[in-house]
Formats: C-alpha cells, sequence, structure tokens
C-alpha cells in the first residue's frame, strides 16, 4: 500500500494552549517499503502513525493511503495496528485472539452486504480492495499476499511458533510470546499496512532482537508496508529500507535516510556501524 | 588468584582463566554454573515462603484449615456468649443465650424455614431486577453518553432517599403481599450494580480501544468481544456487597408490613418480647446471607474463567 503524507500538521488544543506536534510533514512510502520513523521522545512519530490509522484527523494538509483518506483503508481492513501493549483480550485464548481479525472482519462484511444503506459503498469498497489486492499479488513473485483467506490462524500461529499455546490464555503467557500472538493477529488481518508503534519496547534485548528478526521474516514474507516507530537507533538501522528521522517541538523530518544494504545485517560491520552514527548524530543536533 | 577487583563473598571460587579481552564476569554471576547463561544470578536455596504451604483443600477450594478457623472461632464466640448470659443471669427478654436460641429454632424448624424462603424469594427476585435494570442503564449510558449525566443523578437520588421512610407508601400502594419487598430490594441494590458495572464498561484498555478501531469493529462488536467481559470482575464485586444487602432489603420491607417472612417473624418477636425467637430470626438470616456471599463467589470462578 502506497503511503503519501503532504504537508501535514498536527496542532493539540488544550483549553487555551495549543501545541504543534507535527508541522508540515511530507512523506512519501512505495508498496512494499520498510520504514522506520526515530526521534526524541515527544517529537510526535506515534502522532504520525495515528494520523495515519486514522486516530486522529490531521489539522493541516492530507494523508493518502493508496490515494484514498485513511478511514477508507480502515473501512476496509487493509490497516494492522500492533503497539507496545499486545492488547490481547484475556478471556480469549491465544487461537482466539489470532482470530479475532477475521472475526470481526465476517461481522462488517455481513453488515455490509445487509439492509443498511449506509453500508452499501462500504461493500462495493470491499470488493474493489479485494481486487486491488490480488492484482498486487501478482505484481510480486510471492503472490502470498493477502494472507489472510488461505492461512488460518492456526497457520499464522505456526508461523510465530506458538502452536502448542493455541488454547493457553494469554496472561499465562511470557510477554515476549504475547507480542508473538499479537503479530500473529496483525497476519490475520491480512492487511498490506503494518503500523507498529513500539511494539517490542517493553521487552527485554534478547526477546526483542529475536521477535524483529521474526517480522523482518514476515515481512519478507508477506510485503506489507510498515510504518514502524522506534527509539532504538540500532534496531531502526538492522530492519529499515529508509528511516525517517523526526525532530523534536514541533516535529519535522530532519533527514532520510535510506538503508541500501542486504538483509540480515550486521551492526558490527564498518557500513552499519557508520550509519548507526550518522542518526545518532542527527538525533543529537 | 588473578587480580580481581572487589572480591565477594558470592565468589566461593576464581573464575577461570580470564582472556586478556575479556572483562572479569561480575560478581553476581562468579558462583554459576556453565550451565547457567549471563543472566543467570547466584542461585540462592531455595525457601517457602511463609503461608504459602499447599494445604489440603475440599473442592471447592475451601482448603480444611479455613473450616476448623471458621467453626473454632465462631464456637469460641457463641461459648464467650453463652457462658457470659449465664454468669451474669441475664433475662431472657434482654438477651438470650445461644442454647436457647438453638432450641427455639430447632422446635420451630419448619415455620423459620418456610419464612426463610419467602425473605429469599423476594430478595432474590428484588436482586434480580435490580441487576437486570442496573445493567441496562449501566449499557444504556455506556452506548449513549449524552445520557450518563441525566440517568446519573436519578440513580443518586434514588440511592440517597431514606428507603425506610417510604416503605409504608409501597405498602399502601401494592399490599402486603411480596410486590413491595421486591421493590424495596431492588431500590436499595441497583445503584452499586449501575456504578460499577458502567466502571467496567468504560474499563477497557486504550490499546484495545486502537485495536478494535484499527479493525474497523462495530460498537457492537466491542460491546461483545471487550466491553462485557471487562465489566464482569465489576459487576460480581458489586454482587458480593448487594447480594447480603439484598436480605437485608427484603426484611426491612416485612417489617413495616407482611403475611409472612423473616422480617415479619422478628417484628412478632419484638411485639411479644420473644428474644429468642428474634435471636432465631436473625441467625436464619445472616445464614442465608452467608450462603448467598458464597453462591456469589462460585458463580464469579465459573464466570471470570481467567483470572
Amino acid at each position: 500500500m502506497k503511503v503519501s503524507l503532504q504537508s501535514v500538521s498536527k496542532v493539540f488544543v488544550d483549553g487555551d494552549r495549543a501545541l504543534t506536534a507535527l508541522q508540515s510533514v511530507s512523506l512519501d512510502v512505495a508498496p512494499g517499503e520498510f520504514i522506520c520513523l526515530i526521534g526524541p521522545s515527544g517529537c510526535g512519530k506515534s502522532t504520525l502513525l495515528r494520523l495515519v490509522a486514522d486516530q486522529i484527523a490531521p489539522s493541516a494538509g492530507a494523508v493518502q493511503l493508496d490515494g484514498g483518506p485513511p478511514s477508507q483503508a480502515r473501512q476496509r481492513n487493509q490497516i494492522a495496528w500492533m503497539a507496545q501493549n499486545p492488547a490481547l483480550l484475556p478471556w480469549k485464548t491465544v487461537l482466539e485472539n489470532t482470530a479475532l481479525p477475521q472475526v470481526l472482519g465476517r461481522h462488517a462484511r455481513q453488515s455490509a452486504g445487509a439492509t443498511q444503506s449506509a453500508a452499501a459503498p462500504l461493500s462495493a469498497g470491499a470488493r474493489q480492495s479485494a481486487g486491488a489486492r490480488q492484482s498486487a499479488g501478482a505484481r510480486q513473485s510471492a503472490g502470498a499476499w493477502p494472507p489472510s483467506p488461505h492461512l488460518s490462524p492456526w497457520d499464522l500461529l505456526t508461523m510465530v511458533r506458538l502452536s502448542g499455546f493455541a488454547s493457553a490464555y494469554p496472561q499465562t503467557l511470557s510477554g515476549g510470546m504475547q507480542q508473538r500472538v499479537a503479530l500473529a493477529r496483525t497476519l490475520a488481518t491480512g492487511a498490506p499496512l503494518w503500523l507498529m508503534d513500539e511494539p517490542f519496547a517493553s521487552l527485554d534485548e534478547l526477546t526483542r532482537e529475536q521477535l524483529t528478526e521474526d517480522v523482518l521474516q514476515l515481512w519478507d514474507t508477506f510485503r506489507p508496508t510498515v510504518l514502524w516507530v522506534t527509539h532504538h537507533v540500532p534496531e531502526a538501522a538492522r530492519i529499515a529500507d529508509r528511516i525517517v528521522v523526526l525532530t523534536p517541538g514541533p516535529g519535522q523530518i530532519k533527514a532520510l535516510v535510506p538503508i541500501d544494504l542486504p538483509r540480515p545485517r550486521d551492526e558490527t560491520s564498518p557500513q552499519m556501524s557508520s550509519i548507526i552514527r550518522t542518526l545518532r548524530e542527527l538525533l543529537r543536533e | 588468584m588473578t587480580q580481581q577487583p572487589a572480591p565477594s563473598p558470592a565468589q566461593s571460587r576464581p573464575p577461570a582463566r580470564i582472556g586478556p579481552d575479556e572483562r572479569p564476569p561480575h560478581p553476581a554471576m562468579g558462583s554459576a554454573g556453565p550451565s547457567s547463561g549471563p543472566l543467570n544470578l547466584r542461585p540462592r536455596p531455595f525457601r517457602r515462603p511463609r503461608g504459602l504451604r499447599p494445604v489440603p483443600s475440599t473442592p471447592n477450594g475451601w482448603a480444611l484449615r479455613d473450616i476448623l478457623s471458621v467453626v473454632a472461632i465462631s464456637g469460641l464466640a457463641l461459648l464467650v456468649w453463652e457462658l457470659a448470659v449465664r454468669l451474669t443471669r441475664t433475662p431472657v427478654y434482654l438477651l438470650p443465650p445461644p442454647s436457647v436460641v438453638a432450641r427455639t429454632l430447632w422446635s420451630n424448624a419448619p415455620r423459620y424455614l418456610g419464612a426463610m424462603l419467602v425473605t429469599l424469594f423476594e430478595a432474590m427476585a428484588g436482586l434480580a431486577v435490580a441487576v437486570l435494570v442496573g445493567i441496562a442503564m449501566a449499557i444504556l449510558i455506556t452506548f449513549w453518553e449524552s445520557l450518563e449525566r441525566g440517568v446519573l443523578a436519578l440513580a443518586i437520588l434514588v440511592k440517597a432517599m431514606p428507603i425506610v421512610a417510604i416503605v409504608p407508601l409501597l405498602i399502601i400502594w401494592f399490599g402486603f403481599g411480596p410486590v413491595p419487598k421486591i421493590v424495596v430490594t431492588g431500590l436499595m441494590t441497583f445503584f452499586p450494580i449501575l456504578i460499577n458495572v458502567h466502571a467496567g464498561l468504560r474499563a477497557v484498555d486504550g490499546a484495545v480501544l486502537a485495536l478494535f478501531h484499527s479493525l474497523n469493529a462495530t460498537r457492537w462488536e466491542l460491546f461483545r468481544h471487550a466491553r462485557w467481559p471487562s465489566a464482569m470482575p465489576y459487576l460480581f464485586a458489586a454482587l458480593k456487597a448487594v447480594a447480603p444487602l439484598s436480605l437485608v432489603g427484603a426484611v426491612v420491607a416485612e417489617w413495616a408490613g407482611a403475611s409472612n417472612g423473616l422480617g415479619r417473624v422478628m417484628w412478632l418477636a419484638y411485639a411479644n418480647l420473644n428474644m429468642p425467637a428474634l435471636f432465631a430470626a436473625v441467625f436464619c438470616s445472616a445464614m442465608m446471607g452467608i450462603g448467598l456471599y458464597g453462591a456469589t463467589i462460585t458463580l464469579e470462578r465459573m464466570v471470570i474463567f481467567w483470572e
């Protein structure tokens, strides 16, 4: 999915105080690109992600996903959201949590086909999007997209190595395993756009690296467009096709750093070291 | 021994050879075996914390120890009561000893049982109405937030009303049958249910809301999959407080005028200064309260299986 931000600004108004979180941010993301957004805390990277996710509306400028507004993409179930909190439902098993996007999606499709007049354009949109997905799949040699119609929640759990825990309840799992369930659930959406807001920030370093590798593998298989917010510089350098460095107060794009190195990348290699050093300097300035 | 910065008591043996580029291990991992990873801190002998010893338990989760403690404490209390009454020669119309209360209870068992059933029915009917109305109103004000202020104002008005004062009025309206008792019980118990369920329905985590939003879930789906289950612990917290209270509501209403029930029995006992009968009725009411509390907890364990 193509993501395009055209001089997007976001101002939060709290009483008589106004806080500019983002100021005329323009960014174009190609389909299948892996983008990392880094910057110091409070620079508006999460705000940017929430704008793309249709959780908030921009104060100025426009966000476009495949040429349409984010709300349209969201209503067509084209956006997968994953955050630091795995947001698993404790009363559902791991399998049920994984299948949640498909359960909720089915309801949406049913209501779209029902008598509700407001839902009629939505069902047409759903059909269009299915066609778009197919053509996108044809363009890619893998042809695995979208995963949801072909892959059952079982398959997805196997992918994240949790098939043995399908009937467990999430609170019995470790933090890393919970995030793997969230990852399987993200896959289950079948969405061509993954918005990930520091997904592994609360995990320990080893688990975090392992899970980041898992995401890279899944991304390589399904080739979604990924917007990944982090403040972990080596992580960003390891995974991204392009890194967007943001400055704080108000958030603006300071630099776009493309990384054209094959994966898996070794942080200690000279090129990587120099990239990481460049990024650190950009952040410090 | 090679040069070691600050050898600590944790280091029981010298570490293996340290190469020129290797840092000495942290003192905390000095004695860890080769199988333990670098994060494994020095193992300490495991000591079981006090109070965590496994105890033989009965099927419903009560440990034998708990039952013994209940029997012992209440037995002791009854014994003190009995002795105090007998030693001070307190007349029976002021405070009857437990043995006399027990005898009264035993010789009039069918009467007390009948009264208990009448009161229990009224309390349960009132509680059921309160649960239904409380949940319905909580759902209403969760879905339509603009109604929240108005509904809560009305609920607080009802809650603040001295219900005892309007019981006679209710009896004038609805007669001596079960209806005024059900109404009083419902009025007394619905407010905590409304407030708690409302809080529970809104207690859904922001991350879950964001997830459901991204999945384009409808409000109904959000309610069914997230809000309703999240409200269950809150509902049961209210029920635990309110289930014994429902008996109080029924008894208070019976007190003001009834043909049967524990409240009626108590009122008659007062009128005749028959304290053993009064205490027998109070005992019946207390036992039912304990039973209702236990039933609520059992139901809670069945409904909230995930905690």
